[in-house]
């Protein structure tokens, strides 16, 4: 075989084989958790499609061996053909996979009359197309992957909020554009209001556009220097703009001087990516909130903002600590920084304190006060005009507002929110942890994404086997809750914990023999175990009569 | 096959990165067969001129050619001719040694696999080992046997002895480049950007010097020894002034003086030799001793 064939193939072997998982779960699901089983299929084939199509040029960034590739006397068109080859091959070799097991394992899926074909063939389609453009442009695997998630929500985001006005006035300048897609898709898209058939087009259209210009990107691409990919340059602001926001930051911090005082002050500068995301989040909830009340006002109530705001917070409250968790310790190594930290003053302790300590509080603060302090003035400003259109921000603002407690008592209330404390710990702590074992961000979150996905499925495995949700339980009584929070609360801090000591273990010591790796995943299995004990004992001390 | 074709030619070339200037009307020519120095200090804009040769930056303005033809619409045709080393080296982590040698043979017509063995043995690297395992002058070394077993007719090396020992720096210098060379006298040219000029000393047949992305410099090595000499004179008592033209340098330290001389040595050594100095020599200014004295 070519040898740049086997290296491109090599590349995308770990991301095949999560599509190579989702083919088997089909076969080792049991009968009883075919829904269970059918959102790790869809979920593990998204990401492995994504991390193919992020990955068959990323790496070359990842690695700076992309000033090698384009140094070599074959023509760059000869490499996209190549490269895009191989890419194809395993999507189409990934999909096959799971749509066999699927058709013969879960026949019952695909033959409902509403399994989504379009949408299923739209993923590797999608994944070849787009994210190779939008690694290039990025110059990195992970903000290609993010940017390729995002970029298609916002465009059918928009879609549909013109849809929705065409609806509200058909005679609209926008609706020529469904009828016309509507015309080119009802033969074989049964849509009488013509969003879903505009939809393909968009993503047709958009996916087509992308393999165009991610051909063209890189037949023109510049590489500057070894370190201007992702894995060498820092994930913030642009100097100017940083000058100014920082500039305040930087005379307040002059007078803390100490050692710990100007390691933390290191650690928080590391965290800029994570203050940005969440002042990039906080505007855009504020603004769809404004834009939510005017239109409202005036009686043109727009349907798919709160839609917005809500997928917004879904995103934000699970990525926000894995970045900070990533960041904190994975970051310096990419800049090759690490190990020169290590031969500073301050011993390592006192440098892995500073750096927890950062990162807690960061993610503590952007990924929980933050979000809280929005949705709680939210429902204060809007959710009472709005209930029905808004409903969270309805409940958000009687449920922490001294009006009325619909999760009453206060101590259910506390358990909550320390519960949700502790969730985002642990995810800052799986991300700290991966942080210690890869030498980059991206890395760091993609395997916090693995063990969670893992750890996840471990829990989800277990309690299905054991047909936990089949028990009959009891419904909103107060204690059960109470109870049930702080049984989670415990596990989720039991495993933080456990997670910093691992964590601290690989910081100092920085090598890792395969014994130590071994013991360490046993525990980290041993932890899953633990949540799905838990999650177990809470159903069967508060089980209903049979 | 001796051709009049310059192996590199660079036209007032202009590259910028935003409002700044990294090269600034750059211009030079390099015969084929020879070997080139390509001096400056950090930030001069060496790294950015040879990126431009490559194609992996577009010149903001003028032109560059490699064996007579353009580098962005003749890709293929100038990299087969050419190898690279780039100052930064970076290999997959996973592959062998062995097999990063296959994927970069991968690439080529032809592949020497006796210079390859040789090289391999000189350099004490074994062939099973993973890139990850080696450190960064071992990388260098591999990236250097990739360069020098695909035959090309020009090397470019942009800070290639970085990171090498002092032996291995020697041997890389003197043996692979020197056998390289002698493989084909006058047909294959060695272009080469470093800070240490003086390991170089030997090889380089013309150089140039940039400063902040401009010629500063060109000239044949042997001429620019002959141009650029030091004059030391001792005198019976405080040393004159000596206030002329061309000496470029006069450092006076009580009844001893140094004149550093760019051009008509002769004439400066008859004119400090009238003034009876005690004891007079003069010598030929080392490349490296030029290139500070051109950039002060």
């Amino acid at each position: 075989m070519n040898p740049r064939t086997a290296k491109d193939i090599r590349v995308l072997r770990p991301a095949l084989s999560l599509l190579l998982v989702a083919a088997l779960l089909p076969m080792v699901s049991g009968p009883h958790w075919h829904e269970a089983s059918e959102i790790w299929i869809v979920g593990l084939f998204f990401t492995g499609c994504l991390i193919m199509g992020a990955e068959i040029f990323g790496n070359e960034f990842q690695h700076n061996t992309v000033l090698l590739l384009l140094s070599q006397p074959i023509s760059r068109a000869r490499i996209w053909r190549e490269k895009m080859r191989t890419l194809a091959v395993a999507l189409a070799l990934g999909t096959a996979c799971v749509l066999a097991t699927v058709l013969c394992f879960d026949r019952r899926v695909v033959l409902a009359e509403d399994f989504p074909w379009l949408g299923f063939a739209l993923i590797p389609i999608g994944a070849f197309c787009s994210v190779p453009y939008w690694t290039l442009v990025f110059q990195s695997s992970l903000m290609g992957g993010l940017v390729t998630v995002v970029t298609p929500t916002v465009i059918l985001g928009f879609n549909s909020a013109l849809h929705e006005r065409w609806l509200q006035n058909p005679d609209s300048l926008v609706g020529g554009w469904f009828k016309l897609t509507h015309q080119l898709h009802q033969l074989w898209v049964q849509d009488p209001a013509g969003e879903e058939s505009s939809v393909l087009t968009i993503l047709v259209v958009y996916c087509a556009v992308c393999c165009w210009l991610g051909y063209r990107k890189f037949t023109l691409l510049e590489v500057a220097n070894a370190h201007s990919s992702a894995a060498g340059r820092e994930l913030g602001l642009p100097v100017r703009l940083e000058n100014v926001v920082l500039r305040p930051m930087r005379l307040l911090g002059s007078k803390f001087t100490g050692v710990f005082a100007v390691l933390m002050k290191k650690e928080l500068r590391l965290q800029q990516v994570a203050f940005v995301g969440a002042t990039i989040f906080c505007m855009l909830v504020t603004t769809l909130a404004l834009l939510f009340a005017t239109s409202s006002a005036n009686g043109s109530g727009q349907g798919w903002i709160p839609v917005f705001i809500m997928g917004s917070f879904a995103i934000y409250l699970p990525v926000l600590p894995l970045v900070v968790g990533s960041v904190a310790v994975a970051e310096e190594k990419a800049w090759g920084v690490a190990d020169w930290q290590f031969t500073l003053p301050p011993s390592t302790g006192t440098q892995w304190r500073a750096k927890v300590l950062t990162a807690m509080g960061t993610s503590l603060i952007l990924g929980v006060l933050v979000p809280l302090a929005l949705a709680a003035t939210g429902g204060m400003l809007f959710g009472k005009s709005n209930p029905e259109a808004l409903p969270f921000l309805h409940e958000m603002r009687d449920g922490l507002t001294p009006h009325g407690f619909p999760l009453a008592p206060v101590s259910t209330v506390v358990a909550l929110i320390c519960c949700l404390l502790a969730g985002q710990a642990l995810l800052t702590s799986i991300a700290i942890y991966a942080g210690t074992l890869v030498t980059n961000t991206s890395r760091a979150l993609m395997l916090s994404l693995g063990i969670i996905l893992v750890s996840a499925g471990i829990i989800a495995g277990i309690c299905t086997r054991v047909e936990v949700w089949m028990l009959p339980r009891q419904t909103a009584e107060s204690d059960a809750r109470t109870v049930s929070l702080a049984v989670g609360g415990g596990v989720l801090l039991l495993s933080t914990c456990m997670l910093h000591i691992l964590a601290f273990w690989n910081y100092r010591t920085r090598e890792r023999s395969r014994k130590v790796l071994a013991i360490q995943l046993l525990l980290l299995v041993l932890a899953a175990v633990q949540g799905a004990a838990a999650i177990l004992f809470v159903a069967w001390a508060f089980r209903g009569p049979a | 096959m001796k051709t009049d074709t310059p192996a590199i030619e660079i036209d007032h070339l202009v590259r910028k990165y935003g409002r700044s200037d990294a090269v600034n009307g750059l211009s030079l020519r390099v015969a084929a067969g020879r070997c080139y120095g390509f001096f400056g200090r950090n930030g001069a804009g060496k790294t950015t001129t040879i990126k431009c040769l490559l194609n992996l930056l577009r010149p903001t303005a003028g032109a560059v050619r490699i064996f007579g033809m353009e580098p962005h619409r003749d890709e293929v045709a100038v990299k087969s001719r050419l190898a690279y080393v780039p100052d930064q080296v970076a290999f997959h982590p996973w592959m062998t040694v062995r097999n990063t040698l296959d994927y970069l043979a991968s690439f080529r017509a032809r592949w020497n696999q006796q210079t390859e063995r040789e090289l391999l043995g000189q350099f004490r690297l074994d062939d099973a080992k993973k890139v990850s395992a080696l450190s960064k002058g071992q990388k260098t070394q591999l990236a250097l046997v990739g360069a020098v077993c695909a035959e090309p007719e020009l090397l470019i090396l942009d800070e290639p002895t970085s990171g090498l020992d002092p032996i291995v720096r020697r041997e890389f210098i003197q043996t692979v480049i020197g056998a390289y060379q002698d493989a084909a006298p006058g047909e294959r040219t060695v272009f080469v950007s470093t800070h240490l000029i003086t390991e170089f000393e030997g090889l380089i047949d013309e150089f140039t010097i940039i400063d902040n992305g401009k010629e500063t410099l060109t000239l044949e090595a042997d001429e620019a020894r002959s141009r650029f000499q030091k004059i030391r004179a001792r005198f019976h008592a405080e040393a004159p002034t000596m206030d002329f033209v061309p000496a470029q340098k006069v450092k006076r330290d009580g009844r001893e003086v140094e004149i550093t001389v760019n051009g008509d040595a002769a004439r400066v050594l008859d004119r400090v030799k009238a003034m009876a100095p005690e004891s007079i020599s003069m010598e030929g200014l080392t490349l490296e001793e030029i290139f500070i004295e051109s950039l002060q």
